[in-house]
């Protein structure tokens, strides 16, 4: 059915666009605030660069989810499902857990991360612990992916 | 390891004191320590001869660019363009430099290039002011003439020229004489002469006061326009003339510009050890630095400074609670590279493990598994090595270099067992042994069976989360706390072996022992809950605490997880390179010639820019596995970076940079 496959395929899309979406905006807040202290002392670029790329990381996970449904609609291998509307829709509900939590804990991540870049300006021997603090916002996005991966394998067509 | 580091006093006598800061700059050992009675700040003129050399460096820079001559660069040099001289030698080039006078001869020569640039510069716009009137053959007297007329000269901007000339003819004895004309744009501006009879005075005044009209004074003296303009333009030449003499002299300063960077460098040295004088404790005839050593230096330090300075005593002082060692790093040579990683995150404290060796192997597979393409690989490796074999690198530079080197080793491996040469399709390849062989090695297809790559990329996450646990074992096992490493370490290994082994069995995975393995995870998890409150005395409180210790399990699931994202990284890099391809191909096929050359342009650019942009992010995401997945496992961090007192090259490298 067309429509299944559509459906499948904006799932694949949510999934991979919110994330990104949220890494978009994360990484531009963090390295904003990096190029402020790059503009004063350019042998921080190494350590703010990891806090720069860390609300990139959703964006990974969102485009990770969208090649596992490619993956489990057999897009990849070059062998589509014959997909239902409602195995469509299986597939858009699955995909919002990472597409929502990724699109939020970027979005966030990169305030902390934006934080944890004056640790750097100060503190510069402090900065693994600017790293931590912001870490610990991605948890969810993981959670989100978790159970996005999970909901996928657990669907049958 | 962490280096294990010793407090040590140096005391001289005062005459020696100047010898001894030069000799610590030149060895770059010793970490100086805050000395809480620090002497009061050193009169002294470098700062201003710093700013002197400065000027000539920077006249010297102005005069390159008039001349347009600049040094060649070779590529041997690319990144470190930099000369490198010795302590000694620097402060023979100061010598040169204050005995040749070259900095008079400098401040001489500026001074009068900037009297003579100002003069053209006022020449030129005097001369561009004029230039509108020079059609105009009326001398400056005649603007003073008695006759009962009013002159004014104006300048005159309108996008309505007739405007203009209504205006005037409002005025009954006005009468207009235009000597020039240039357009702006959509609008004109015009030169000329208005004349009025003095009755008509006011109605000039009114006619000046309109919008675009500007009553122009031009300073002239008793000559025409034209004459004058003749006159300043043969002042402009001479002045020029007089600056390229100026230029052509200054050319020899263009040779003295190493002396020059020399003595700045010498100047800067010479500072840094006065500020270092401040932290020196002075007795009546003698002076005392303290500071911090490397332990296993402290022989040879204290053989080569009395080498050097005979009255020199040496002693280590006993550490006190408030003592915080500076932390640096030894590793053996293979292991030396990594230290750049653990850089980026910052030291651990003194007291703490050094993470280096431990993340060694799991960066490089992490590295290796971001990439997966052999092509790119060997093309890292091959550029690295060339690097070092035909660059001139500084020590952290080549370490960083060396990384690289073993993450394209990593990423041939990888690559080559998940069939990743270039992004190419083995199957399209013509039958041969390099087809046999290249499909003999690919175990995985990372493109139709992700699931299988996600599968190893956790596994490799697991087996580094395990092991960040059994470091801090062998760390507590150092420190004399074995119940800690039974307790927390390694019963926490065997959770998860065991959960991950019950899992297995479930699935069928391993054959046989479900039942054994769930009991064991069931029995290891009641263990982790009665033994992870044992801080607390009431007993509720050691069971609820021990209870909610098994959140550590999501932690540890959620930290696997991360590592999906090698998959994710991996995977773009294949499908980028793919693209490339694609487009490269078509372009192949467009035209003939021409389509051949702007597809090798396709796959040369596109392939460059899919390694350099996989490889950046490569690199940041296996560095940030190792700082937020493993290293808060076992380490804090905010370890003092161990910072010998040395040179801060400004325009000269220490040759021991290079050593």
């Amino acid at each position: 059915m067309p429509y299944g496959i559509l459906l499948a395929l904006a799932g694949a899309g949510i999934a991979a666009v919110l994330a990104g979406v949220g890494s978009i905006l994360g990484v531009r807040t963090a390295g904003q605030a990096s190029a402020g202290v790059v503009s004063e002392d350019p042998d921080k670029f190494g350590k703010v660069l990891l806090l720069t790329a860390l609300p990139g990381s959703q964006g990974i996970y969102g485009f990770l989810a969208a090649i596992i449904i490619a993956n489990k609609i057999g897009l990849l291998a070059g062998n589509v499902v014959d997909l239902t509307v409602g195995h469509g829709w299986q597939i858009v509900v699955a995909a919002l857990p990472v597409g929502i939590t990724c699109l939020l804990s970027a979005l966030y991540q990169g305030r902390v991360a934006a934080a944890a870049v004056n640790i750097v300006a100060k503190k510069p021997e402090a900065a693994g612990k600017g790293v931590i603090l912001a870490a610990i916002v991605e948890t969810y996005a993981v959670l989100g992916l978790l159970v996005t991966i999970l909901l996928v394998n657990g669907l049958t067509f | 390891m962490i280096t294990p580091m010793t407090k040590i006093q140096i005391a001289v006598p005062r005459k020696d004191k100047e010898a001894l800061l030069q000799f610590l700059q030149e060895e770059e050992v010793i970490h100086i320590a805050e000395n809480e009675e620090s002497a009061p700040p050193i009169a002294s003129d470098t700062a201003y001869q710093l700013a002197q050399v400065q000027f000539g460096l920077e006249f010297v820079d102005r005069i390159r660019r008039r001349l347009n001559e600049y040094p060649k660069r070779s590529l041997k040099t690319m990144f470190s363009s930099k000369p490198a001289a010795t302590l000694p030698e620097l402060e023979l080039r100061l010598k040169t430099v204050r005995s040749a006078d070259l900095l008079l001869q400098i401040q001489k020569s500026s001074d009068e290039l900037v009297e003579l640039d100002g003069k053209v510069t006022a020449l030129s716009q005097h001369i561009s002011s004029l230039t509108p009137w020079q059609a105009l053959r009326l001398r400056a007297e005649d603007l003073g003439i008695t006759v009962p007329v009013e002159h004014a000269l104006v300048s005159i901007i309108t996008h309505e020229e007739s405007y203009i000339y209504d205006e005037l003819s409002n005025i009954p004895t006005s009468l207009w004489q235009e000597v020039g004309r240039i357009q702006e744009g959509k609008q004109v501006r015009l030169y000329g002469e208005v004349i009025v009879h003095k009755k008509d005075a006011i109605a000039l005044q009114k006619f000046l006061q309109m919008p675009g009209v500007e009553q122009v004074e031009l300073a002239i003296n008793g000559s025409t326009f034209a004459e004058e303009l003749q006159k300043l333009r043969k002042g402009k030449t001479t002045a020029e003339e007089k600056i390229q003499q100026i230029l052509k002299g200054s050319r020899q300063f263009l040779t003295k510009e190493d002396d020059l960077k020399f003595a700045y460098d010498a100047l800067l040295h010479q500072q840094e050890r006065e500020n270092v004088e401040q932290h020196m404790a002075v007795m009546d005839h003698s002076v005392v630095l303290t500071g911090w050593l490397p332990k296993p230096w402290l022989a040879s330090f204290s053989k080569r400074t009395s080498a050097r300075i005979a009255d020199i005593a040496i002693s280590e002082v006993p550490l006190t609670k408030q003592d915080i060692p500076p932390v640096a790093l030894t590793n053996r040579s293979s292991i030396r590279p990594f230290e750049v990683v653990t850089n980026i995150y910052g030291k651990p404290a003194y007291h703490e493990i050094d993470p280096t060796p431990a993340l060694s192997i799991f960066f490089l597979l992490a590295f290796g598994l971001a990439l997966t393409d052999a092509g790119y690989g060997l093309v890292m490796v091959v550029s690295m090595f060339a690097a070092e074999r035909f660059f001139r690198l500084k020590k952290e530079m080549r370490k960083m270099v060396r990384l690289l080197c073993y993450g394209g080793i990593s990423t041939t491996i990888l690559g080559a067992l998940t069939g990743g040469w270039f992004s190419i399709d083995l199957n399209t390849l013509p039958a041969g042994t390099i087809k046999d062989v290249l499909l003999g090695i690919k175990v995985i297809d990372p493109i139709a069976q992700p699931m299988v790559l996600l599968g190893v990329a956790l596994g490799l996450g697991i087996l580094q989360l395990l092991t960040a646990w059994g470091v801090r074992g062998y760390y507590n096992w150092k420190q004399g706390e074995i119940t800690k490493v039974l307790v927390d370490d390694l019963s926490w290994i065997t959770m998860v072996v065991f959960l991950l082994g019950w899992i297995a069995a479930k699935q069928q995975i391993i054959p046989a022992g479900e039942d054994l393995l769930r009991w064991a995870a069931i029995a290891n998890a009641t263990f982790l809950v009665v033994t992870q409150g044992r801080s607390y005395k009431n007993p509720l409180l050691k069971l609820g605490s021990g209870a909610i210790s098994l959140y550590g399990l999501v932690s540890f699931l959620s930290d696997t997880l991360s590592y999906s994202r090698l998959l994710a990284l991996g995977l773009a890099t294949g499908i980028i390179g793919l693209v490339v391809n694609l487009v490269a191909s078509l372009a192949f096929e467009s035209v003939p010639v021409v389509g051949i050359l702007l597809g090798i342009g396709v796959l040369l650019v596109g392939h460059i820019f899919n390694l350099g942009i996989n490889a950046l992010g490569a690199f940041i995401h296996s560095g940030r596995l190792q700082f937020v997945e493993f290293f808060p496992k076992f380490i804090e961090g905010g370890g003092v970076p161990y910072m010998p007192f040395g040179r801060i090259s400004h325009y000269v490298d220490n040759p021991r940079e290079f050593a």
